[in-house]
């Protein structure tokens, strides 16, 4: 039983770093401000939500399901669910206000075919 | 062209909201009685107020007891009084509508919330292949759009629901008119919100602007 639990989670935390890479890579090679927040904005909402649903499925079979363990250590994985929430509700959020304030201070999109900025 | 089309569509826009208006003055009248039909003229009715700061403090009372897991008298009263507290300073922000279709409208949004998961997952997909593609096949683009949504929860909801699917970011909202500046990251996903809307007839789904009617006219559109 933990070593198929042991298996998932390893699998949701190297998916979720895959994503943060990913996203981190995209930062590098894309060419302009907005491309950037393309890749930044949403592998790291992914990346992060997958790698504390690893988390969050470790705690939950190792500690929280033994028996005559105390209670503030069974809610861990309901706190980590919250920051799941959060993450989904502040970083779409965040990422449309850098995209705003770009745009209110008149950064000019990249076109196919110019060069890089 | 373009322009035309934009102003046929703010039009239909503002007729189908003086619709909506008319429904529901008829049928949620014994509610308020302001009628208006915006879900924004919800705050300042007196009826609300109670129900309002009744969920507020469950909500944050149930929040408290989740992160503090200890249950003795001390820490539960504590819990009641901040509950209190900050239910009666900020209740109006968390309960602004008060209806027999709150109950449908979450379930509708829980379902909703399942088809966004999967577009969240594609959303990352799509990225990660431009970005791993040695040719990086983007092609940014600016676009505009308007909806029928007025409500700030639904501009929320669209606004990042837009934010976290494929190759599109939300730039802007204009709440009044429902306008929405979004930026694609290539032709494909901006079709896919300017011509199929399918996520605008979902998030109008789930907030049910506009009744039957508007779903109607949208399918017209989609065929036109």
């Amino acid at each position: 039983m933990i070593g198929i639990i042991e298996i998932i989670v390893v699998i949701l935390l190297a998916a979720g770093v895959f994503f943060m890479l990913t996203g981190a890579i995209g930062l590098l090679r894309f060419p302009d401000f907005y491309t950037r927040l393309h890749a930044t904005g949403k592998c790291d909402t992914l990346g992060e939500v997958l790698i504390i649903a690893g988390l969050l499925l470790h705690h939950f079979f190792v500690y929280s399901s033994v028996p005559g363990a105390e209670l503030s250590v069974k809610l861990v994985p309901v706190k980590l669910l919250f920051l799941i929430v959060f993450i989904f509700l502040a970083n779409p959020t965040a990422t449309h206000a850098i995209m705003k304030a770009a745009y209110n201070t008149g950064e000019k999109p990249w076109k196919v075919g110019e060069e890089r900025k | 062209m373009k322009k035309g089309e934009k102003v046929e569509k703010r039009k239909k826009g503002e007729k189908s909201r003086g619709e909506k208006s008319r429904g529901e003055r008829g049928k949620e009248g014994k509610r308020g009685g302001e009628g208006g039909g915006g879900e924004r003229e919800g705050v300042e009715r007196k009826g609300g107020k109670g129900f309002g700061i009744f969920v507020t403090f469950c909500v944050l009372f149930l929040f408290w007891l989740l992160l503090s897991g200890i249950f003795d008298a001390f820490h539960v009263g504590a819990g009641v009084i901040c509950s209190v507290i900050v239910a009666l300073i900020s209740h109006d922000l968390l309960v602004r509508e008060r209806g027999e279709k709150v109950l449908l409208k979450s379930f509708r949004f829980v379902i909703y919330l399942g088809w966004e998961l999967w577009q969240i997952a594609l959303a990352n997909f799509d990225v990660a292949y431009r970005v791993l593609h040695p040719r990086m096949p983007i092609d940014p683009l600016i676009i505009e759009f308007d909806t029928p949504l007025r409500s700030d929860f639904a501009l929320v909801t669209l606004a990042n629901s837009i934010t976290l699917t494929p190759g599109t970011i939300t730039i802007s909202v204009e709440p009044e008119r429902g306008r929405f500046l979004v930026h694609a990251i290539s032709k494909k996903p901006a079709d896919a919100l300017t011509v199929e809307k399918t996520m605008q007839n979902k998030v109008a789904d789930v907030f049910m602007v506009g009744g039957q009617e508007k779903g109607g006219e949208w399918k017209n559109d989609m065929a036109a």
